[in-house]
């Protein structure tokens, strides 16, 4: 087996012929498995196979009986709960029965292995809590109760739990449970960032074969308690194999809906434009469109005025029917105060985005992405129907601060980014419109 | 629908509050009484509070003048048992709040209070026995009731919480029947209404020796909370997620128990059967400061002083016979109940 060939540096858990009965019934039959860094490992198997218990005994929270098991110098059935709790965390299935507890609070017990037994958490460690939230986006769940939650919200909030805990290695009982279409692919997105940035090991209960396909390295089959297949995922993940796993005839069909982030035109087709704001973003979209007169652009452009330093008002700008009107302007006219927002402007945004006119389109230009559309507002219905638009590549001006979120939320794979400040700004934009143009010509 | 809650930043706030709420409801509590002792008399006998004990201890009693005899005697030791039953109760019913996951818990629920109740009848029936020895009666059944419990949870061999709640139920309706046995045959002038009396509990036979035999091990139980006040978050996760996050829930939960059931038996011993105390407190304090044991554990212990306090206060002043304090808690903390349950429906647990 392919595993078997790592480091052995890098090998975190190990057990060999791992045993686990429950009422004279085997519900785990000589399991062997080794676990190294940086692998995205998925479980798969039918309801009952053994999944969960496996995990509960890799974590030593059930008794098992093995020839060897060893989780980085420790022996997990043996030691302390704190220095198991500090190598390994774990994502149980959402659940609902705690007390209404603040998310934050739900978080910071991450810590609860590195304090002291009679220690609280300090100041750092709810610190530490409130990086991790900002790092998966949930800032604005922090005080919020946990049980008033949704699926999704609570799935991320244990996530957030585990990476306070320890990133080293995360064990996760079927994460993508109960959650929507869009948010299973979020959390094992975010998995797989924990895997490729700081090489977490990630063991994964699955129920979507799919699941396994796009995100893990490895693949662990578990029929009854044994072993089927463990490896690669590719190799291990045949149609004969799962449809003998599942007692179902598996086949591959490309008739399926499945996210764009998966498919291979999809990567690169999305340039961000980085700049604060008033550093020229919209004028330098307004000088591509003049340069490519040949093309044919559509989106919207929102050249605005500018009073004490801060934008004033805005106009929204139909690039396709060149109509525009006023979009926005401050409540107060020394240039204080939210955006009121007019009701032609929005309606001429409307039509702008509308993803069923756009078919013909070579380049989608969004002025632009911002901190509305990150809170499911302003453009954001738009968004993800236009990325869905086989030809038509997409140029989004963003602030810098919310690159890294802008990317997340949409899934946005290999996105070229260019700072508007760059000297070489413009041609790097006419180089991504007319690489792109050869590609789809070809 | 957005619910939050406060993220206590700023605790010694909140503890201000409640330790100041405490210490004006003591202030108040040394005027009521039967005899009328005035303010200035009261905030004299605090200032000389040292000089008194002093001649006190040494047996000096006629020194002392009726004002200062009647608060250095009866309601001092009064009020301070009423602070440190109040504190013991309400703690640990936080406590055990907690270790079962269940806010509707109270602390007899394994037994405690009916063994202690048994224990007491049985000391009152016993010929010639005099209060020490029903304290002790109470205390020790009390704590049989509770192991009792324990080992038969033991016996099944479950670690699931809700297996000792079922044996709790077990026990304490056997002591529960055991008890009514030793009401029918106790003899219905004298036994039975010292018997029912005792039951419904009351502070009014508070002396110096009885509060400071009970005050080490309230504080002691108190300590022990409060230094794990942040596992008992973890541990009302349950078990595997306690155990995932580093800790180990069997033998803390075992721990945390006997240390409960002790505080408990001396308090029941100590004052008989107060009710509500340990219910409604830890649920008031978690209304308004949420769940988290960090803050709920001492203002839990201030809230519940100051409540058993005020109801104390009810109970020698209300009537020109004293009320059973138990009566008077029930009759103020079952309304409270009844409203934060409607108060908080659509919410959390209810």
């Amino acid at each position: 087996m392919d595993v078997m060939t790592g480091n052995s540096e890098e090998l975190l858990l190990s057990c060999v012929n791992l045993n686990f009965s429950h009422r004279e019934k085997h519900i785990l039959d000589n399991v062997s498995l080794e676990f190294r860094k940086g692998e995205f490992v998925a479980l798969l198997g039918k309801n009952g196979a053994g999944k969960s218990t496996l995990l509960s005994c890799l974590l030593g929270i059930l008794p098992s009986q093995s020839d060897h098991l060893e989780l980085s110098g420790i022996v997990p059935t043996k030691s302390m709960r704190t220095e198991i709790a500090r190598k390994v965390s774990f994502v149980p299935q959402e659940h609902d029965d705690m007390f209404p507890f603040a998310a934050l609070d739900v978080v910071v017990m991450g810590r609860t292995a590195f304090l002291g037994v009679f220690g609280a958490p300090t100041a750092e460690d709810y610190q530490l809590a409130r990086d991790v939230l900002q790092e998966l986006y949930v800032s604005h769940l922090e005080s919020r109760v946990y049980n008033t939650l949704s699926g999704g919200e609570k799935q991320l909030i244990l996530l957030a739990r585990a990476l306070v805990q320890t990133r080293t290695m995360i064990l996760l009982d079927e994460p993508t449970n109960h959650l929507d279409y869009k948010n299973r692919y979020h959390i094992l997105a975010i998995l797989k960032k924990q895997c490729i940035q700081y090489g977490s090991c990630v063991v994964a209960c699955l129920h979507e074969p799919n699941h396994a396909a796009l995100f893990a390295d490895r693949v662990i089959l578990l029929n009854e308690g044994r072993i089927v297949a463990d490896g690669e995922t590719a190799a291990v993940m045949t149609n004969e194999r799962l449809s003998r796993l599942y007692g179902i005839a598996i086949g591959r069909n490309k008739q399926l809906v499945e996210p764009c982030f998966s498919q291979p035109s999809f990567a690169g087709k999305v340039l961000l434009l980085v700049g604060a704001s008033g550093e020229g973003k919209t004028t330098t979209l307004q000088r591509i469109i003049e340069n490519n007169r040949e093309k044919s652009f559509s989106g919207l452009l929102c050249p605005g005025t500018w009073k004490n330093g801060r934008r004033y008002s805005s106009t929204a700008r139909c690039i396709r029917t060149g109509k525009s009107t006023l979009f926005a302007v401050r409540q107060n006219t020394n240039g204080d105060g939210p955006f009121i927002f007019s009701s032609e402007g929005q309606e001429l945004a409307e039509k702008a985005l509308a993803a069923d006119k756009q078919h013909s389109s070579e380049c989608i230009i969004v002025d632009e992405v911002g901190p509305l559309e990150l809170r499911n507002a302003g453009y954001a219905p738009h968004l993800a129907p236009l990325l869905s638009l086989q030809k038509p590549l997409h140029i989004w001006a963003v602030r810098p601060d919310i690159v890294e979120h802008v990317c997340a939320k949409w899934m946005l794979v290999d996105p070229v980014i260019v700072p508007v400040t760059a000297d070489d700004a413009c041609s790097r934009i006419q180089r991504f419109l007319d690489s792109q143009a050869e590609v789809n010509n070809t | 629908m957005k619910k939050d809650v406060k993220i206590a930043n700023t605790p010694l706030k909140i503890y201000l509050f409640f330790a100041g709420m405490l210490l004006v409801t003591a202030f108040f509590s040394s005027f009521i009484g039967r005899m009328d002792v005035g303010p200035a008399t009261v905030l004299e006998t605090f200032v000389k509070l040292p000089a008194l004990l002093v001649s006190l201890f040494y047996g000096k009693h006629e020194q002392l003048t009726n004002d200062e005899m009647v608060l250095l005697l009866i309601r001092f030791p009064r009020i301070l048992l009423a602070l440190v039953v109040g504190c013991g109760l309400s703690v640990s019913g936080a406590v055990y709040q907690g270790l079962f996951r269940n806010p509707l818990v109270s602390p007899d629920i394994l037994g405690v209070a009916a063994g202690c109740t048994f224990g007491a009848a049985l000391g009152l029936l016993l010929p010639g026995s005099d209060f020490t020895i029903v304290r002790l009666c109470s205390f020790v059944a009390g704590l049989i009731a509770v192991g009792l419990a324990l080992a038969m949870a033991k016996a099944i061999n479950s670690s699931r919480a809700l297996v000792l709640v079922l044996t709790g139920i077990v026990s304490g309706s056997l002591f529960h029947s055991f008890f009514m046995i030793l009401k029918t045959v106790a003899d219905p002038y004298g036994q039975l209404p010292a018997i029912v009396f005792w039951v419904m509990g009351s502070l009014s036979g508070a002396s110096w020796l009885d509060t400071l035999q009970l005050c080490p091990v309230i504080f002691i139980g108190y300590i022990i909370f409060h230094l794990f006040r942040f596992r008992l978050n973890v541990l009302s996760l349950g078990d595997p997620q306690a155990k995932a996050l580093g800790v180990n829930p069997n033998g803390l939960r075992l721990f945390l128990i006997v240390v409960s059931s002790f505080m408990i038996a001396v308090c029941v011993a100590s004052c008989g059967q107060i009710a509500w105390v340990g219910l409604v407190i830890p649920h008031i304090v978690r209304t308004i400061l949420g769940p988290n044991h960090r803050m709920l554990i001492p203002c839990s212990a201030m809230l519940g002083a100051t409540f058993l306090l005020i109801a104390d206060g009810i109970a020698r002043s209300a009537l020109s016979s004293e009320l059973p304090l138990g009566v008077v808690t029930s009759l103020v903390g079952a309304p409270i109940f009844a409203w934060l349950l409607y108060k908080n429906r659509n919410r959390g647990w209810t």
